[in-house]
């Protein structure tokens, strides 16, 4: 496996398709924990969440001729991970209260990198504290770009909106969670 | 938790998990645009029904319209499964697409292919009175909620009374398409042998 450490995602999943089914392994590994982490936010299950990642690397295997090369690959699996989610969320509403697999990872993350610590690992910590209590509309998008990292462009590829309003929900959430953060 | 990546490499490797083939993927994107295209043309087709109803003196059509609306739904849920319809602006691009099935509609009104098909006993109700074809509806009689049939049933018996009254009342006002010459050595006929009787009657008496 250490032989497609290297390479890209696009490459990878080109040289899954021509020759070796194993190079999907890589790609597997390489998502694994972080789509984990977001399908909790929607499902606010760890094992639920984990179903619903499993489902969407059999899925996203099954479809992968139908990707296109226009996106990159990490959009196009949180989308598939994204319906799988919501799916598993809807079937299984119930909210689990107190088990939440997120803050381990993110706090894991930070401890291992701690040069990455800054304005934004601040606004991050700041997000994490209130996100869970803002509505679904603003939720993903301010997860995905704040806890995931990602851009507009991104976000608006995986949630199927358009750029300009990635932004407006993202500002929107922010000011929601201002209200929450001011709230007595 | 079992390991992720370990329970989905080995369903892909005992060939449990297969990749679907590209030809499937090109049979889907011919499909849809097929779709697409039909539920464009079946909208075009209603407007431009409406529109022939509406020249021949008729209203346009409740049914029409509702009819018109469901196959541009169709068409604009189809339309979605394209990137461009959240890349751009959709709000712009349904109306275009409204305003385009519109005018196409318009135009195929004034053109003779109404005289054709109108011949056409399947599509002849829906000229005549807006309705689908009796084998359809009962189709759709199967999969329409209740509630959605409610709404079409005092129109239904409004027809069959209609239908009981006779034939004469029936016919439409300004029908200009029908050839009426031809009709009225018809209707002569007809009313010759009445004519005659009560001509007969008094002698019987």
């Amino acid at each position: 496996m250490k032989k497609y450490q290297s390479l890209s995602d696009e490459k990878l999943v080109e040289i899954t398709i021509k020759s070796d089914k194993q190079a999907y392994g890589e790609l597997v590994n390489r998502y694994e924990k972080k789509l984990i982490r977001y399908a909790n936010y929607l499902i606010k299950n760890e094992a639920k969440a984990a179903d619903a990642v499993q489902n969407t690397f059999i899925k996203g295997f099954v479809n992968l001729r139908s990707f296109n090369k226009d996106f990159k690959f990490s959009s196009w699996i949180y989308r598939i991970c994204h319906n799988e989610a919501i799916n598993e969320a809807k079937k299984y509403s119930k909210e689990v209260k107190g088990e939440n697999l997120i803050w381990d990872l993110f706090k894991g993350k930070s401890e291992q990198e701690p040069e990455k610590v800054g304005e934004r690992e601040m606004q991050a910590q700041e997000v994490r504290n209130c996100i869970e209590k803002l509505p679904m509309k603003y939720k993903e998008p301010v997860a995905l770009y704040y806890l995931e990292e990602m851009s507009y462009k991104e976000v608006a590829d995986i949630l199927r909106i358009p750029t300009s309003t990635v932004g407006v929900r993202i500002n929107r959430g922010k000011v929601i969670l201002k209200e929450i953060l001011t709230e007595p | 938790m079992e390991n992720i990546e370990r329970s989905v490499m080995k369903k892909i490797e005992s060939g449990e998990v297969r990749m679907k083939s590209k030809a499937y993927f090109i049979a889907g994107a011919i499909l849809l645009g097929f779709g697409i295209g039909a539920s464009l043309l079946a909208a075009a087709f209603f407007a431009n029904i409406g529109f022939f109803r509406v020249f021949s003196a008729q209203r346009f059509g409740f049914r029409i319209i509702v009819l018109m609306i469901t196959s541009l739904s169709a068409a604009v849920i189809l339309l979605k499964n394209y990137d461009f319809s959240y890349k751009k602006d959709f709000g712009w691009l349904i109306g275009l697409i409204v305003v385009g099935v519109l005018l196409f509609g318009l135009l195929l009104s004034r053109t003779p292919i109404n005289l054709k098909v109108k011949k056409v006993p399947q599509f002849r109700s829906l000229y005549e009175n807006g309705q689908l074809p009796v084998s359809v509806q009962k189709r759709l009689m199967i999969i329409t909620p209740k509630p959605a049939l409610e709404l079409f049933q005092p129109k239904q018996q409004e027809q069959l009374q209609q239908s009981e009254q006779p034939k004469e009342q029936q016919k439409l006002p300004n029908e200009p398409l029908e050839p009426q010459q031809d009709q009225e050595p018809q209707q002569h006929q007809e009313q010759e042998p009445q004519q005659n009787r009560r001509m007969l009657r008094p002698d019987k008496r």
